[in-house]
């Protein structure tokens, strides 16, 4: 068996997996939306599939904290296959819970709402994104449980102040701009810019959202025994 | 353990890094727009990219050269080659440096400037840190490498000297053997063979001559016994050759000695003898090296199962280095092979205590 095909059979067993993967993007639809922009269950993705993300790096941060990795160290697999094959697994989850939202999305407000293909190429870099961010934070922690618990705190703040569970328009005008920082908020922009059908405004979204998840691989890439 | 806190250039080199960065995003927080953002997250990215894994300094002049086309259309991202004027300062390519410190000179103004000077100047000043470390260390691995040889030397010269002490007492034994077959061999035979010619005449009844065979044997074992005297004589060392020997290294010495040597010196082994020499030898060197003694005091106590010596000195003077130098240590390492130890007192006095057990055929 492939690390990618253990990642993934591992990452499945998990209990949460499967309800966040296939069920909460559904509950997500019942949200009402919000006039003036794309519906609310778009944005609250973001929350979703950052939670998810963290749920699915937790086999990568176990095996540091369990001592695998050591295992695996003195094993002829190198550190990149192994982090590569756990990332493409999470990835590939993460990519199908953006399907299964833009699917039941399409059923529910039908194929005029917006460009999905845009969407899907949206999501996919924000999902690349989770679990790159996923990864840094784990590594700055020894214990999963308290990564989680801080995680918990900081990553409802950054969703709540990047205007994922609720608009943008409500924050100040100065903490609008404070909140580029933070890579969620490019999910909000990225939807936003779908909603006024802003091609170039949305590519650079998607960019600026790769080049994040460039910099917290290079942060979570790290091999720490 | 002892555990120092260091600061290495690397860690002044991120800590800069991480404050110019802070200081060129504040100064261009106003103008923080998408793309201005997207050329900041892409010089993070190199800078981190060059952080993760080793890769040429020439490679990031791309970087560099990619910004300030960048800079042509988005001019605010141009003070972020400050970042890369610090960067190949750091790594001691000024070179590198001069085109774009050249661009930003005449592309920024007014107080704009100072930063890429700023950068310029504490990258220069980290990467002089680090030719200053690079060379420290290699010092210090040099020196780490000669004392490593000289430890090996001293091992061999030490397993040297144990075989010699092996050879010498084999040749010793030869000698032995030699002298008394040469000496009192041929005299023992003679008599031997006188005893059986006695027998022989007595069995004849010839009391003459019995009489003068008994005479030649009494001449024989009389010369055989003067024969083994003077071999044991011979073989015999000079008993007081080391007391004196021990003595004159005190009196010689350039600062005056009050010695007192109890027991008998030449009871001791002769391997074990050498090393008291030796350590006395030393100590008087560290002596001589390190104080300017007003008294030193040595006593050297001998008996059948030990052989302690203690040197005591005042007038120590202050030391640079901590711990024990290369000459004490080789011969703590000497006593510690012959089931020994030495101890080192330090303070007003330096006192110096070995104490060796004698054992008859040494442990060597």
């Amino acid at each position: 068996m492939s690390i990618f095909t253990f990642a993934l059979k591992e990452n499945l067993r998990q209990k949460f997996t499967l309800p966040l993967l296939l069920l909460f993007p559904l509950v997500l639809l019942l949200v009402p939306s919000m006039p003036g922009s794309l519906p609310m269950a778009f944005s609250l993705f973001g929350l979703l599939n950052f939670y998810s993300a963290f749920l699915l790096v937790r086999t990568v941060a176990e095996d540091r904290m369990h001592g695998v990795l050591v295992r695996i160290a003195s094993s002829p697999i190198s550190h990149a296959h192994y982090l590569t094959s756990h990332l493409a697994a999470g990835s590939l989850l993460l990519i199908a819970q953006s399907l299964v939202l833009i699917i039941a999305s399409l059923i529910v407000y039908g194929s005029n709402t917006t460009n999905y293909l845009l969407l899907f190429i949206l999501y996919s870099a924000y999902s690349v994104m989770t679990l790159s961010f996923s990864l840094a934070w784990n590594s700055l922690f020894r214990s999963y449980t308290t990564s989680f618990a801080l995680f918990s705190g900081v990553g409802s703040i950054l969703c709540l102040v990047s205007g994922l569970t609720f608009p943008l328009r409500f924050l100040p005008p100065a903490m609008q701009r404070l909140v580029r920082v933070f890579p969620t908020y490019w999910l909000a922009h990225g939807l936003a810019s779908l909603y006024e059908q802003a091609g170039a405004s949305l590519l650079l979204s998607v960019v600026i959202l790769l080049v994040f998840a460039g910099i917290f691989l290079l942060v979570g890439s790290r091999r720490r025994l | 353990m002892d555990r120092r806190i260091t600061i290495e250039s690397k860690h002044l080199f991120r800590f800069v890094l991480v404050v110019l960065l802070f200081l060129v995003f504040s100064l261009r927080y106003g103008e923080m727009d998408p793309p201005l953002l997207l050329v900041f997250l892409l010089v993070v990215f190199s800078l981190m990219l060059r952080w993760r894994f080793s890769i040429g300094t020439a490679w990031m002049l791309i970087d560099a050269f990619l910004l300030a086309l960048c800079s042509l259309s988005l001019p605010a991202a141009m003070i972020l080659l400050s970042l890369y004027l610090f960067y190949f300062a750091s790594h001691r390519n000024l070179l590198f440096c001069i085109p774009f410190a050249v661009y930003l000179a005449v592309a920024l103004q007014g107080l704009e400037l100072l930063i890429p000077l700023f950068s310029l100047l504490l990258g220069a000043l980290v990467g002089v840190w680090e030719l200053e470390r690079m060379q420290l260390r290699k010092e210090a691995d040099d020196y780490r490498l000669r004392s490593h040889h000289l430890e090996a030397e001293t091992e061999h010269l030490l397993l040297d000297y144990a075989d010699a002490q092996h050879l010498s007492r084999l040749q010793e034994r030869e000698q032995i053997a030699q002298t008394l077959h040469d000496s009192l061999g041929h005299e023992l035979t003679a008599a031997h063979l006188c005893v059986k010619a006695l027998d022989m005449l007595l069995e004849k009844e010839d009391i003459g001559k019995a009489k003068v065979s008994r005479e030649q044997i009494e001449q024989r074992l009389s010369s055989a016994l003067t024969q083994l005297k003077l071999a044991v004589r011979q073989l015999e060392p000079d008993q007081k050759q080391v007391e004196r020997s021990i003595a004159r290294l005190f009196e010689e010495f350039v600062y005056p000695v009050q010695y007192t040597i109890r027991g008998d010196v030449a009871l001791v082994p002769p391997a074990l003898q050498q090393v008291l020499h030796s350590a006395i030898k030393e100590a008087l060197t560290n002596v001589a090296k390190h104080a300017k003694p007003t008294k030193v005091n040595a006593s050297l106590d001998c008996n059948n199962t030990l052989l302690q010596l203690v040197m005591e000195n005042d007038g120590v003077m202050e030391q640079k280095t901590i711990g024990t130098g290369n000459g004490l240590r080789y011969l703590r390492r000497r006593v510690e092979r012959l089931g020994g130890s030495m101890s080192i007192q330090k303070g007003l006095q330096f006192k110096l205590l070995i104490t060796i057990p004698v054992r008859g055929e040494m442990g060597l």
